[in-house]
């Protein structure tokens, strides 16, 4: 036998146990203290709880122990209306996506507005309306040019653009 | 201007065309038959080797060139002077190495001659006093004065073309070239090109032209009026310079990308609608803005032919101002990655 009662304290103030092992649970409260004082404590914890809380159905054990017996079909409830959530729950992945959505927006209109004006058209390189032309087409073409071109300067060939 | 001076040049004018001391070249009667069928072994022959005299001989010649292009004619007087393998050069001009090659008939433009006209020997002609022989272009299944595209008087002595007309539908001298003096040199050389001849232009063949037309360049084969593409030039400055000719006329095309310059002013004439800038006379030369391009034609054509080709090239702009959404975040992101880019 061990060397105090345990569990079987709760038994033995329930008055649960078979009459032999009663009689071994008496015999070592005759000379063990501690359960002693654990049965007496135990008892008057019992005794408070009578005295003050509801008292519970008798059958109540016997009820709850036939619980796993209770029929297993679903049990139909009354039909609710669909309610309006004002506030919408978004799943965890629709809400990944939303924000991925926001910062790909965020990023466009960054970009557009870093961006900018498009870049205007850049001014042709070389003077269109220069006579050097007249002198090109004439070495192509055997056309003679005329004195009029012949008094430009030689770097007038490339004055179109402003100097940066 | 006052009027004394308009009708002493108006009567210069008219002395230089009908036959003053200048030009005085016997134009033979419309109703004149050809004394040789069309495209005759005979006009061919004194045009082929007129070609390769002038360009093979050395020689020099003062040249009379007049255009009517324009309201009034243009005429100067020209010291030429040509070396064989060098080219022609007028004498005198400030910018030397700008050979030009006054050729009366050029060796590459008489293929395009031959093949759209047709060549008839008018005959035998004296023309500023020197025996020579009329050989006319005749536009192909006309008769007429309007027939006549172009004449040549080639001369006895030399075998050289002595006048070259160019008249346009309604029979009208355009441009007229002609020599007061002509002789050939002796004991000259050709002249190398000095060290401040500017880096040569690269001249594009047909790949390389394709090449062009692949990137976006709007070049076409041909233009109205007959005129073919027969040479393409790629100069230093980016300007790809394209020749256009039916063997008479010859329009240039000189196509660089951009926009017209803020000055560009000038007058201005309207062909079919679209506002041109004309630049000069003699030869015309019309500037305009299309497709992304500065446009700019030189020709000595007539005034149809030049409008008939400013009407077949660009002149809206594209819709540059409105850029694509892509293009403009790629932009913008382009712009964040280059301040990110610590090498950058």
């Amino acid at each position: 036998m061990s060397a105090h009662l345990g569990q079987a304290v709760n038994t033995f103030v329930d008055g649960e146990l078979d009459p032999t092992r009663e009689d071994e649970v008496l015999a070592h409260l005759a000379w063990c203290g501690s359960c002693r004082t654990d049965v007496a404590t135990l008892r008057g914890f019992k005794a408070a709880l009578r005295q003050t809380g509801p008292r519970l159905p008798s059958d109540l054990s016997a009820r709850l122990m036939a619980v796993s017996t209770f029929p297993t079909t679903p049990v139909r409830h009354p039909r609710r209306r669909p309610t309006v959530h004002v506030t919408p729950h978004l799943s965890p992945r629709l809400r990944r996506t939303a924000v991925s959505g926001a910062f790909v927006v965020l990023g466009l209109g960054g970009a557009l507005s870093l961006a900018g004006p498009p870049p205007s058209q850049p001014v042709a390189p070389v003077d269109p309306t220069n006579a050097g032309f007249v002198v090109d087409h004439g070495k192509v073409s055997g056309e003679v040019p005329f004195s009029t071109i012949d008094f430009l300067p030689a770097s007038a060939r490339r004055s179109a653009s402003p100097a940066p | 201007m006052s009027r004394l001076r308009l009708l002493l040049l108006l009567g210069c004018f008219g002395a230089l065309v009908s036959g003053g001391p200048v030009l005085a070249c016997v134009a033979p009667d419309p109703a004149e038959p050809a004394t040789s069928p069309a495209r005759s072994a005979t006009a061919l022959g004194l045009l082929e080797r007129a070609a390769t005299v002038t360009r093979s001989m050395p020689w020099h010649g003062t040249q009379n060139v007049l255009s009517t292009h324009g309201d009034m004619p243009s005429f100067d007087i020209l010291d030429v002077e040509h070396h064989p393998g060098a080219g022609s050069t007028v004498v005198g001009l400030a910018d030397s190495w700008r050979t030009v090659a006054p050729d009366l008939i050029d060796d590459a433009l008489f293929a395009l001659l031959a093949r759209h006209y047709d060549l008839t020997v008018v005959g035998a002609r004296l023309c500023g006093g020197r025996p020579t022989t009329l050989v006319e272009a005749r536009r192909p299944g006309q008769t007429g004065p309007s027939a006549v595209a172009g004449r040549f008087w080639i001369d006895s002595a030399t075998h050289m073309v002595w006048r070259r007309d160019v008249l346009d539908d309604d029979g009208a001298v355009v441009v007229s070239s002609s020599f007061s003096a002509l002789g050939f040199m002796k004991g000259k050389h050709p002249v190398e090109p000095t060290a401040s001849t500017p880096a040569t232009s690269t001249h594009l063949d047909d790949h390389q032209v394709q090449q062009l037309i692949d990137e976006g360049w709007p070049i076409v084969d041909h233009l109205p009026s007959g005129l073919e593409l027969f040479d393409a030039l790629l100069h230093p400055d980016g300007v790809v310079q394209l020749s256009y000719s039916d063997g008479l006329s010859t329009l240039s095309l000189f196509v660089q990308q951009g926009s017209l310059p803020a000055g560009t002013g000038g007058p201005q004439r309207e062909v079919g609608g679209e506002m041109v800038h004309v630049a000069s006379n003699a030869p015309e030369q019309l500037v305009w803005a299309g497709g992304g391009r500065t446009w700019t034609l030189v020709s000595d054509a007539s005034e149809a032919t030049i409008d008939q080709a400013v009407l077949v090239l660009p002149h809206a702009d594209p819709p540059s101002p409105h850029e694509g959404m892509g293009r403009r975040v790629w932009r913008g992101m382009s712009r964040v990655g280059a301040w990110l880019n610590p090498f950058g």
